[in-house]
């Protein structure tokens, strides 16, 4: 092809020779070439503004095919000249997450970049945290970061939907269940009417079956059970050694020690804990330390401990902590059983029954021998009448369907019994919807009768 | 190292969660912000010091104080070489195999040192054709440190698969007289006085064939007879055996597996006879799995309770009815509910297996100690009065001393004579020798006299350093030199004779109480002002696990070497005090003979042994 073509380029100048007389016919050419050459170009450069400016367009027509690699080069081609298009770089970072010819670590990093593009003035930004907090915590399995991100989320819309469900749920995974109601009660909220049976489902199972609740999420995460080590253990682990710094990961597996007659165990994972200065600021932390100070009778250091405890002085576990603080510490049993008291007041104390036990007892010691009595009562109503693996497991087995009034008449009365008035109302909504429901179909199949 | 799972596959997993409901997200709202994490507002400690909060290692041991006390296993020298047999088949796991047995010591001769006895185990299921069962074993005290066997002469050998043993002079002829648990027909040993035992069994009635643990004599209903309570365990036989998998690996199950069966209270009809009755009518008691029982008076009514440490199911605290009076009604009812001393203050059901009592805060009232399952906490229940406990198991540090051990056989006593009771307790798993760990080290707690306990176990002696498979465990001042020595029974080695060698400075009373009716006054208590400072000594009956103890008291003194005055509660009788008595001795203490108490056993010096 280039012999050819350098051998007619020759007869090109051969045959020109005799014309050369001819001038007009000459400029005629060259200026029929020049704006040939400008027609090319403006159309070069018309073509290409239209390929960089539809490159978006392109983009996403691309991705809708699945075709992930042409919409990334679609996407970066315009974000050369676009690079504080929003909508770009969150698709950009889709298609380096889906795209299957790329290495995943890289293609992570390269999404993440891409969303860290998307500024707080963007309205893609709380979608763009949302993603990025996903990416940090399922793939990258960065809790903290995950945490940061989603509430740099929830700061830029808190009726984000998946931003309270995705809290929720690193609450619930990181030990932290006690802390993560809110933000279930607020996807609830926000969720579409169709979407909030299940979510109820979910927090029921979050509540009375922690090991299982999160199943898909372990399996998402590939945390297996690792001997007698249940997955939601075995996730905390491999969260430890993605993110040492992520101190509320320490604390959680030092709960789950704690939890099973190991303080020692438990201070040493605390231990681990990079920065402790930071990790005393969190009420979750403190409290298993505390806890744990408390369970090897390390009194004084207990005290210094409960004296670090951070605001806000407000909530369950707070008031939780003091009141193991003076009935095992200071043996005030007066402040224990005020503490204690205000504890219940609280969520997931109503029915927290080793908590009530321990009020029971503080009560006998400062002579409220009845109040005790009526504790220790409802103690064995929780313990023989409602939490009974028996009734829960039954509950869980008939929770795989939701649309039984029945069941959900069932979760209205169990949370009643707890005087969990929020829960049982919104059962008792879903049982209304499908009573309401199936009494609409009822007159047409009594008819077809 | 972050990521050694299938990392694809996993990236394929999330893929769908990611950006699944990405089109559902909305707008950012420009909310105001809020704060990111929840703000320190007493956050004044330096790291350094934060840090020192978490350096808490090896809690519970007792790392700054040097302790006085000094143990020895004397068994091979003093001529006891007995290893229980538990009949351990490989791969069968049956569960009596590894609970083990009981000891007691006695004086079966009436010659003022302390015998011993062991419960043997015998070949559970298939007996080989021509093998001699192994036989419980009597080792009488020869003295100066020497023991003999005296099983076969004294007949005291037992055919059943042996636990627990008690001791009590049911037929008040002033010979102890021995009832053997069995896993399988229980047996009553009946003294004749001369050294040898007759099989009373059958005339007694107290040949329950349930599997029996630990028992104990006492006046349950105040007649002047010894009556008797048995504790019983699971309903297990062959048929219904299991085999347990703890990761992986096949091992013995746990309580959980089987039905308790109901403790009994045997009634001594003065005749010989016993009337076996419920032991209380509450339907949880009856369905308890006991392990061990200890009665003492823990209300200061003068009355005996009775508390039954129960594996995994709430422990039962029985305190006599006041409507007693008609056969018809029980004895007792069971009150561990309201008293708190029936689950830990968590409301947790506790693994209880042994059980000490002992005013171990000094404050004049009787506390009740547990052991428990590894990585579950030893309990200490503090007598609040009124049969009233709390659970004071962190404050006390039994618990932080725990967490590492799971423990049986327990007792409390003033080791070092410095006037509070210390404890002692035998450790080793129950799952078999596949699971680690199986052998723990015994331990020994030493009490700072309000009830607070180190862990003094690593410099006091070679058998508290030497991990084995304690059981049952019993006091008693073997050579009479007022230091308590303890025998411990295991499962994986020989019994050992654990010799108090403690130099001791501060001083003691030994005091030996012969009640008129000859009825060990279990359920009253001793008093003794010592210059100023008042002893209050429960008198006990039972606990540990499977085994008796001494029923001598020896009350430490401390650094007070006068004289002493001593009173006695008689249960259901006089209180009676008798004045100016030596110290460093043993004393007699004969009821209704208050002006002439009788010296005996005058101390040794222990270097005789």
């Amino acid at each position: 092809m280039t012999d050819h073509g350098a051998q007619s380029t020759q007869n090109a100048a051969v045959e020109s020779t005799p014309s050369e007389n001819s001038t007009p016919s000459f400029l005629s050419r060259r200026r029929t070439f020049f704006l040939v050459i400008c027609v090319l170009a403006v159309g070069w450069s018309g073509y290409s503004y239209w390929s960089i400016e539809s490159g978006l367009k392109r983009g996403q027509q691309a991705a809708a095919k699945g075709h992930w690699s042409r919409a990334r080069n679609h996407l970066s081609r315009y974000l050369q000249w676009h690079p504080d298009d929003s909508a770009a770089h969150l698709l950009t970072a889709e298609a380096l997450v889906r795209d299957n010819t790329r290495s995943g670590q890289d293609s992570v990093n390269q999404a993440i970049e891409h969303l860290m593009q998307i500024k707080e003035d963007s309205p893609l930004a709380a979608t763009a945290r949302l993603q990025q907090a996903r990416l940090s915590l399922l793939i990258l399995q960065r809790p903290a970061a995950a945490e940061r991100l989603l509430r740099e989320a929830l700061d830029l819309n808190p009726d984000s939907l998946d931003a309270n469900i995705l809290m929720w749920k690193l609450m619930d995974v990181t030990g932290r269940h006690i802390v993560s109601r809110q933000y279930f009660w607020r996807a609830y909220e926000v969720s579409p009417a169709s979407g909030r049976p299940p979510l109820l489902r979910d927090w029921f199972l979050a509540e009375f079956f922690p090991e299982t609740a999160n199943t898909s999420f372990h399996n998402a995460t590939g945390a297996r059970a690792v001997g007698e080590l249940p997955a939601s253990i075995s996730l905390l682990v491999r969260l430890r050694e993605s993110e040492p710094e992520a101190h509320f990961v320490h604390a959680a597996l030092a709960a789950y020690y704690l939890e099973r007659g190991q303080p020692k165990s438990s201070l040493e994972l605390l231990k681990e804990s990079p920065d402790l200065t930071k990790a005393m600021k969190d009420p979750f932390f403190v409290s298993v330390l505390l806890e744990s100070l408390v369970d090897l009778g390390e009194n004084e250091k207990a005290t210094i401990c409960f004296e670090q405890f951070p605001e806000p002085h407000s909530d369950y576990l707070y008031w939780r902590s003091k009141a193991m603080f003076h009935h095992y510490v200071t043996e005030d049993a007066t402040a224990a059983v005020h503490a204690y008291e205000e504890a219940l007041t609280k969520w997931p104390a109503k029915f927290d029954w080793g908590l009530m036990t321990k009020l029971s007892e503080s009560l006998r010691k400062v002579g409220r021998s009845d109040d005790a009595e009526s504790v220790q009562e409802r103690v064995k109503q929780l313990t023989t009448r409602i939490l009974t693996e028996e009734k829960t497991s039954q509950l869980r087995d008939k929770l795989r369907g939701l649309n039984d009034p029945a069941v959900a008449g069932e979760l209205c009365d169990i949370y009643t019994e707890f005087g969990l008035m929020k829960e049982a109302n919104a059962w008792g909504d879903h049982q209304q919807k499908l009573l309401t429901s199936s009494s609409t179909f009822l007159p047409s199949s009594t008819s077809a009768k | 190292m972050v990521c050694q799972f299938h990392y694809r596959a996993i990236l394929l997993l999330a893929i769908f969660a990611v950006f699944g409901c990405a089109s559902k997200e909305e707008s950012a709202s420009t909310g105001e912000r809020r704060p990111e994490t929840p703000d320190a507002s007493a956050g004044s400690a330096t790291g350094d010091e934060l840090a020192q909060l978490l350096d808490v290692n090896d809690s519970g041991k007792a790392t700054s104080q040097k302790t006085s006390l000094r143990f020895k296993d004397v068994a091979a020298s003093s001529n006891v070489s007995f290893h229980r047999f538990s009949d351990a088949v490989h791969d069968r796991y049956f569960l009596p195999e590894v609970m083990g047995g009981g000891v007691a010591w006695f004086d079966y001769d009436h010659d003022g040192q302390l015998d011993l006895y062991a419960t043997n185990g015998i070949s559970l299921w298939d007996p080989v054709p021509g093998k001699v069962n192994p036989l419980n074993q009597l080792f009488r005290n020869r003295g100066r440190g020497q023991f003999a066997t005296v099983t076969v002469p004294s007949r005291s050998g037992d055919s059943y698969f042996g636990q627990g043993c008690t001791v009590g002079d049911f037929n008040a002829d002033g010979f102890p007289d021995l009832y053997v648990t069995n896993y399988g027909r229980n047996t009553l040993f009946v003294s004749n006085g001369d050294g040898t035992f007759t099989d009373g069994t059958d005339a007694s009635g107290l040949g329950d064939p349930s599997w029996g643990t630990s028992a104990v004599w006492f006046d349950a209903n105040s007649d002047g007879l010894l009556d008797l309570y048995v504790a019983n365990y699971l309903n297990l036989t062959r048929e219904t055996h299991e085999i347990c998998t703890y990761g992986g690996v096949r091992g013995y199950c746990g309580p959980g597996r089987w039905d308790g069966v109901a403790d009994l209270l045997c009634l001594n009809q003065g005749d010989g006879d016993f009337k076996i009755t419920a032991a209380c009518d509450a339907q949880d008691a009856a369905l308890a799995k006991g392990l061990a029982v200890v009665v003492c008076d823990f209300n200061a009514d003068a009355q005996p309770d009775v508390y039954v440490a129960n594996d995994m199911v709430p422990n039962v605290l029985l305190t006599r009815t006041a409507e007693a009076a008609s056969d018809a009604e029980p004895l007792f009812r069971n009150v561990a509910e309201h008293a708190g001393c029936a689950v830990s203050s968590d409301g947790r059901n506790e693994a209880s297996m042994g059980v000490a009592c002992s005013d171990f805060d000094n404050d004049g009232k009787v506390d009740i100690f547990l052991t428990h399952y590894f990585q579950h906490k030893n309990t200490l229940y503090r007598n609040l009065d009124s049969l009233l406990f709390e659970d004071n198991s962190r404050r006390s540090r039994t618990a932080a001393t725990s967490f590492d051990t799971l423990g049986f056989g327990t007792v409390a006593a003033d080791f070092d004579h410095d006037g509070d009771d210390d404890l002692f307790i035998a450790n080793g798993h129950v799952l078999g020798p596949q699971h680690s760990p199986n052998a723990m080290n015994p331990q020994l707690l030493e009490n700072d006299g309000r009830g607070v306990f180190d862990d003094a176990s690593f410099q006091i002696g070679g058998y508290f350093v030497q991990p084995c498979v304690g059981r049952g465990a019993a006091k008693g001042d073997f050579d009479n030199d007022g230091r308590i020595d303890i025998v411990v029974s295991h499962v994986d080695r020989p019994m050992a004779i654990v010799r108090n060698e403690t130099q001791v400075s501060n001083h003691f009373i030994g005091l030996q109480l012969l009640p008129i009716d000859r009825v060990y006054p279990v359920g009253g208590q001793v008093t003794v002002m010592a210059g100023g400072q008042r002893h209050i000594i429960p008198i006990i009956g039972g606990g540990s696990y499977l085994s008796s103890s001494d029923p001598r008291i020896v009350v430490g003194l401390g650094e007070y070497e006068g004289p002493v005055d001593v009173s006695v509660v008689w249960p259901g009788r006089d209180t009676e005090t008798l004045h100016n008595m030596s110290s460093g001795r043993y004393w007699q203490i004969r009821e209704r003979k208050t002006e002439q108490p009788a010296l005996v056993l005058p101390v040794r010096d222990g270097s005789e042994n």
